[in-house]
């Protein structure tokens, strides 16, 4: 005991540079609070509002977590101190086991510092309508912060093992766990430590993921294990690691291991996608074609195509350059001679995705020439907003977004498609704005949106939008606003509502008045939908459990069974929380009782999320209702 | 002897070099793998930019390897003792490491060209372009290392530096990373641009790495070696302190001066303007009509005279937008984040709109803004609700005489007695929890009543203490940090009324209470046939983890139709209590019907909290009475 305790010292003593480190990073907290903030006026419902447990502060925990424990077993063998600690009367193990508890009684004070400070925070700014203290959901977040800070530790004990490389690994190691999880594997994500814990809200209440917390302890404790192991060897009489063959054998039985286990990952992956039923969408299967490619200049463009697609793509070449002069007049620029148009993606998901004078197109997927004419008219203007705005419109997408597709559907819809299909788009919007009361303000923050209602409503919106613009400042108007973003002098931290308010001024126009032509053009739409607003199907979702299988059930508002779509119309995806990106969606599989189903291993936390929708002739797009989330019903209470 | 320290550094570094390449190349495949997944790629030259990471990151553990460890553990001493010049030494490591990095570089390149022959456009120009750009890239990122490597003990407080450089220094100027030459070398453009060649980026970027490069020869080989030495050797304690209090007091300087940054007013261009920053009161009206500019001068007129009463020298300026779709008796409110002003849209063109219920949603907004929404503190917000309706009604016409009359607003007088029937008396205490009486009785009705409040002070203490009363809360500056709650804490409201008034204030409850009783029977028949109204709402399971949400509507005693009856719900964000005015969803309710009910056309899963109530418009109070509002869960 006593040795302990002296050991036990003499590390924090050795560690005071990162108590300092902590306390500073700790008092960054209080002090912002207390220089910039109300603290009486913070509940935990502002806290939440302004992304508590979003805000980096685990990111700060793990980098934090690992710089301490990179110097923790490792600075002995540098400093040549290992001979003096084995001359002691303590073993390895005992020093081992002093080192861990002083790094984690430091580490312990940021967790335990931002939880203390929120709990007091919000115990001094409640108020008689909300005058709960929440004690279980600080607990919890206690409980977590200090789990995962000891789940980092086991990893940076490991890392700390490889000195220099460490950080090298370490960044391979998270695009290694990037890759699984664009993949898709379940269970991938229960091992991230970074998943957002706070997106497990029900209601008030916090759902430790407890499967994910667990398995991450588990290979925390086997690191740890690991390196207590490596600690009680190094530097041993019997190390013989740096000798050049134990060198040798140990990297190429890392790479051995590291390619095996690419490889199982990469054919379960292959496995899981030629199961029937297996809840994946063709769209996340990669595939690699064996067919050959050609390719045909013409004046502004060179196509490249599958050689056996040679008709299909000639239609489109034939057409290309009067739709690129099309898109030219509008914005009154010389066209560009060297653009790529790539007919090679097999993406069902995208008709086409423009970048930087390229563009890609699934010609598989569109067999009509008008139809391929107004993508490839879609995909060039997106061209030409980057081209005139010098990129600096991409650099701030999120809130750019709308406007890039809004004006890519604009003009898709006024030079390249009939004027009888524009109601399909409009209807669109009308009906969003009716069943989910969607706002311009959600617009310019596409992240946001996506997190609450589905993204493709940034296509009616947007389009109706630039129709605002367009029919209160003219035809030049758009072009005006995206040279406006590439001018001298232009901010660029701006964003949302704030970024566009700049960009009108500058140009002297006025945003809220084309606000109000947008809302104006909007209720002129609904009026004009009515009936078909009024008599589409409301679609009702239960939630509910199969086995492995989670699903959603969809009826009709009344309860009954929905008789006015067939199966094939109705949409139900999922997610795991709400800022999975798009791609990484899943499509259930629906059954012929209108249940749609989903492997419940996809989800590492206790809840997911759901979106349901169906899709209509005579609608560019499905009608989506806003995501849910629903926590995963327990295994054994099947419906 | 160029050989022999050549064969010296390979035998030392084989095993890092060799784990660099493994790595690399490991990483350029999950790169790769993940980006054919995420069908995330226009080109497979943007695996290039990607790839670049690895490129720094190999650089970083090339150098620390080559050079700084080896002046860490001064080996280099014994370099130096070999026949061999310093510089010599020195450059045969900084080409071994760029050797390495331009192998690494090279196959990268090379693989990303044979994948992209099917579906890249590849010619001699375009392969040109994306060499220099990528090669200038890696060059550039490992003379910078070269140089960090020699910076010895101040190498941690150098990265430390940079990191907080880059990740401030763009959130406080206009200045971003990309902007940079080097990055924009490899960026958005890269895999795409064949026809402009970013040649200034370039120059610059080959430019600095030769900078680099030299001032990192410089360094090893200054003063025989000596300065190099000196730094490669361990910090003292008192150099780790000072740089660690420069470092950490660098930072929060950055920080705060930034969140301090005062905002600059918002502009607005054609639109009807009266007053302006100078005069201290500026209002906008969109679009430019000869309706716009009435009311601009009306708000103007109005704004002048309320920082007139209550001495504030500056409010934020004032622009109301006209939306024709909004319902007349509907304001909204916009947000200006980063700027200063107030932004309301409201359909002011409208025949049944009312300036006085606009002006009382506008006062609140600008009295909110001014004080950094300190206002809206729980004890002291009674004083703000009352007041948007004392100050916007101040004009009415007494009833009777005498003048300033507690009935002069008759509509006002109700809703103060219909909100205090049969409810336990106000005190201190329930002045205190006003949001509590708001949930009860509406936004509305509290209004009526803090609005009746103010009346009787103004009359019971006379206008100059009341006034002074209301300028100790409402016109008191409020910037953003503890010392203002520390200030309201030793000065809370009650001490303020005291102090302003001379009356305590539960004895000027006291006071009111019997004012109202007092009024109470000239209005008890009306009082009679106000409309009660109560409803429920449950959740019916649809499911284990799914419920529907089935409401009833129970209203007495008013037979007559009445307008508006709603219900009005919203999905509750964790912890919250409100939501915007916005986000309310109205069900409308049969009005010719006592009792009415339905089933909510949502389904809501477990742990939804909704938010909800009933309401209905009566026209007496000329407001709406509510059932109260009420939060449940669905289980």
């Amino acid at each position: 005991m006593k040795a302990f305790r002296t050991l036990y010292l003499k590390e924090l003593r050795s560690l005071l540079p990162f108590l300092l480190l902590i306390v500073v990073l700790t008092s960054v907290s209080l002090l912002d609070v207390a220089l910039t903030k109300f603290p009486d006026q913070q509940t935990l419902a502002t806290l939440f509002g302004h992304n508590f447990g979003d805000d980096g502060s685990i990111i700060i925990l793990f980098f934090l977590t690992f710089a301490l424990t990179q110097g923790l077993l490792m600075r002995e063998r540098s400093e040549n101190t290992l001979e003096f600690l084995d001359s002691l009367p303590s073993s390895r193990s005992l020093i081992f086991i002093c080192k861990c508890a002083a790094g984690l009684s430091l580490l312990m004070i940021f967790p335990l510092g931002e939880n203390a400070l929120a709990f007091i925070l919000h115990a001094i700014s409640r108020h008689s309508s909300a005058p709960d203290l929440h004690l279980v959901f600080f607990a919890k977040s206690l409980l977590f912060d200090i789990w995962m800070t000891l789940v980092f530790f086991g990893i940076g004990l490991t890392f700390s093992f490889l000195g220099r490389f460490s950080l090298l690994a370490l960044i391979f190691v998270g695009l290694w766990y990037g890759t699984f999880k664009e993949m898709q594997l379940p269970w991938i994500e229960s091992i991230d430590p970074f998943a957002n814990v706070y997106d497990n809200m029900l209601g008030n209440s916090l759902l430790l993921p407890w499967r994910a917390l667990i398995s991450q302890m588990a290979i925390s404790i086997l690191l740890t294990l690991l390196s207590w192991w490596g600690f009680t060897k190094l530097g041993t009489s019997s190390n013989r690691f740096t000798l050049w063959k134990n060198r040798l054998v140990l990297t190429l039985l890392a790479l051995g291991v590291g390619i095996a286990t690419v490889s199982w990952v990469v054919i379960k992956r292959r496995n899981i996608a030629a199961t029937p039923h297996s809840f994946l969408p063709d769209a996340y299967v990669p595939d690699f074609p064996s067919w050959q490619t050609a390719q045909t200049t013409t004046e502004s463009f060179t196509f490249i195509y599958p050689s056996n697609q040679l008709q299909q793509a000639g239609k489109l070449i034939s057409t290309a350059e009067s739709v690129h002069k099309q898109v030219t007049s509008f914005f009154k620029v010389a066209p560009n001679r060297s653009l790529v148009i790539d007919l090679t993606s097999q993406s069902p998901r995208h008709a086409g995705t423009a970048y930087w004078k390229r563009v890609r197109m699934n010609l598989s997927a569109n067999s009509s020439i008008t139809e391929l004419e107004a993508i490839l008219g879609h995909e060039l203007t997106h061209i030409y907003i980057s081209q005139l705005s010098n990129n600096k419109i991409n650099e701030r997408f999120n809130s750019t977004r709308f406007f890039h597709e809004g004006l890519a559907s604009y003009l898709e819809y006024r030079l390249f498609r009939e004027s009888s299909d524009l109601p399909k788009i409009r209807k669109l919007a009308a009906i969003a704005k009716v069943r989910n009361r969607i706002r311009f303000e959600q617009l310019v923050d596409s992240t946001k949106l996506s997190q609450t209602h589905a993204i493709e409503l940034i296509y009616p919106f947007g389009e109706l939008f630039i129709a605002a613009v367009v029919s209160h400042y003219g035809d030049s108007a758009p072009e005006k606003l995206i040279r406006a973003f590439a001018r001298e002098g232009a901010p660029a931290k701006l964003n949302a509502m704030t970024l566009w308010e700049d960009t009108f001024q500058s140009c002297e126009y006025n945003l809220e008045e084309v606000i109000a032509v947008f809302y104006e053009l909007l209720a002129n739409e609904i009026k004009l939908h009515q009936t078909f607003i009024n008599n589409l199907p409301s679609i009702r979702a239960e939630v509910v459990r199969q086995g492995i299988l989670v699903g959603v059930k969809l009826s009709s508002s009344s309860g009954s069974a929905i008789t006015e779509l067939k199966t094939e119309q109705l949409i139900c995806r999922f997610r795991s929380d709400k800022d999975t990106p798009e791609n990484q969606y899943l499509s259930g599989h629906t059954d012929d009782n209108n249940t749609s189903w989903v492997l419940s291993s996809y989800f590492s936390g206790k809840t997911f999320w759901y979106q349901v929708g169906f899709q209509l002739p005579g609608l560019s797009a499905p009608v989506m209702s806003p995501w849910k989330r629903s926590s995963i019903p327990k295994q054994g209470s099947e419906n | 002897m160029i050989l022999a320290i050549l064969y010296k550094e390979l035998r030392q570094h084989w095993w890092a070099f060799l784990l660099i390449v493994l790595i690399c190349s490991l990483g350029f495949f999950g790169q790769f793998t993940s980006s054919t997944l995420s069908e995330g790629h226009g080109s497979h030259f943007t695996l290039l930019t990607k790839f670049g990471i690895f490129i720094a990151l190999a650089s970083l553990v090339l150098v620390n390897r080559l050079v700084a460890s080896e002046y860490h553990s001064q080996t280099q001493l014994f370099l130096e003792s070999l026949p061999l010049p310093r510089g010599r030494m020195i450059l045969i490591k900084y080409l071994l490491g760029l050797t390495v990095i331009t192998l690494l570089a090279a196959s990268a390149f090379t693989v990303t060209l044979l994948l992209g022959l099917r579906t890249e456009v590849i010619d001699s120009n375009f392969i040109a372009y994306l060499l220099l750009r990528f090669g200038a890239f890696c060059y550039f990122t490992y003379c910078f290392f070269f140089l960090y490597g020699f910076l010895g003990r101040y190498r941690i407080a150098f990265f430390i530096a940079i990191v907080f450089t880059s990740l401030l220094f763009p959130k406080m100027t206009d200045w971003e990373l990309t902007d940079l030459p080097p990055i924009e070398l490899i960026g958005a453009t890269f895999a795409y641009e064949r026809e402009h060649f970013p040649l200034k980026p370039f120059a610059v970027t080959i430019s600095l790495a030769f900078i680099f490069s030299l001032a990192g020869l410089a360094l090893a080989t200054l003063r025989e070696g000596s300065v190099a030495g000196l730094l490669g050797e361990q910090m003292s304690h008192r150099e780790k302190v000072s740089i660690a209090g420069l470092i950490i007091a660098l930072i929060f300087t950055a920080y705060f001066i930034d969140e301090r940054n005062p905002k600059e007013p918002y502009q607005m261009h054609n639109a009807s303007c009266v007053g302006s920053l100078a005069q201290g009161i500026v209002v906008s009206v969109a679009p430019p009509s000869a309706e716009g500019q009435i009311l601009a001068n009306k708000i103007h007129e109005d704004l002048t005279a309320l920082s007139l009463y209550l001495q504030i020298e500056k409010l934020p300026p004032v622009f109301v937008i006209r939306r024709n779709d909004l319902d007349p008796e509907t304001h909204e409110a916009g947000s200006l984040k980063n700027k200063e002003g107030i932004i309301m849209r409201t359909n002011f063109a409208h025949s049944e709109w009312d300036f006085n219920q606009f002006n009382e949603s506008l006062i609140a907004r600008v009295l909110g803004a001014y004080s950094n929404d300190r206002i809206r503190k729980e004890d002291r917000f009674w004083v703000l609700d009352g007041f948007t309706l004392f100050w916007s009604r101040r004009n009415e016409v007494p009833q009777s005489s005498p003048p300033k009359a507690l009935d002069r607003s008759p509509d006002l007088l109700l809703r103060a007695l219909y909100g205090t029937s049969e409810r336990p008396p106000l005190t201190p205490s329930s002045m205190r929890r006003w949001f509590s009486q708001q949930d009860e009785l509406g936004h509305e009705i509290t209004a009526g009543i803090a609005c009746s409040l103010l009346r009787v002070l103004e009359s019971a203490v006379g206008e100059k203490k009341c006034q002074a009363f209301l300028r100790s809360i409402l016109a008191v500056k409020n910037p953003s940090r503890a010392s203002t709650s520390l200030r309201d804490l030793l000065a809370p409201p009650e001490k303020l009324f005291l102090q302003h008034t001379g009356m305590q204030l539960a004895d000027f409850l006291s006071l009111w209470q019997q004012e109202l009783q007092r009024l109470r029977p000239a209005y008890q028949e009306q009082l009679n046939t106000l409309p009660q109204i109560s409803g429920e709402l449950e959740f019916v399971k649809l499911s284990l983890n799914s419920s529907q949400a089935n409401y009833s509507l129970v209203d007495s005693v008013d037979k007559s139709p009445n307008l508006k009856k709603r219900l009005y719900y919203a999905t509750l964000p964790p912890f919250a209590n409100y939501v915007p005015e916005h986000l309310l969803i109205p069900v409308p309710l049969d009005f010719t019907a006592n009792s009415h009910s339905g089933i909510l056309p949502d389904d809501f899963p477990r742990g939804t909290r909704l938010l909800f109530t009933f309401s209905l418009y009566s026209k007496a109070l000329k407001c709406r009475i509510i059932s109260g509002w009420q939060r449940k869960e669905a289980h």
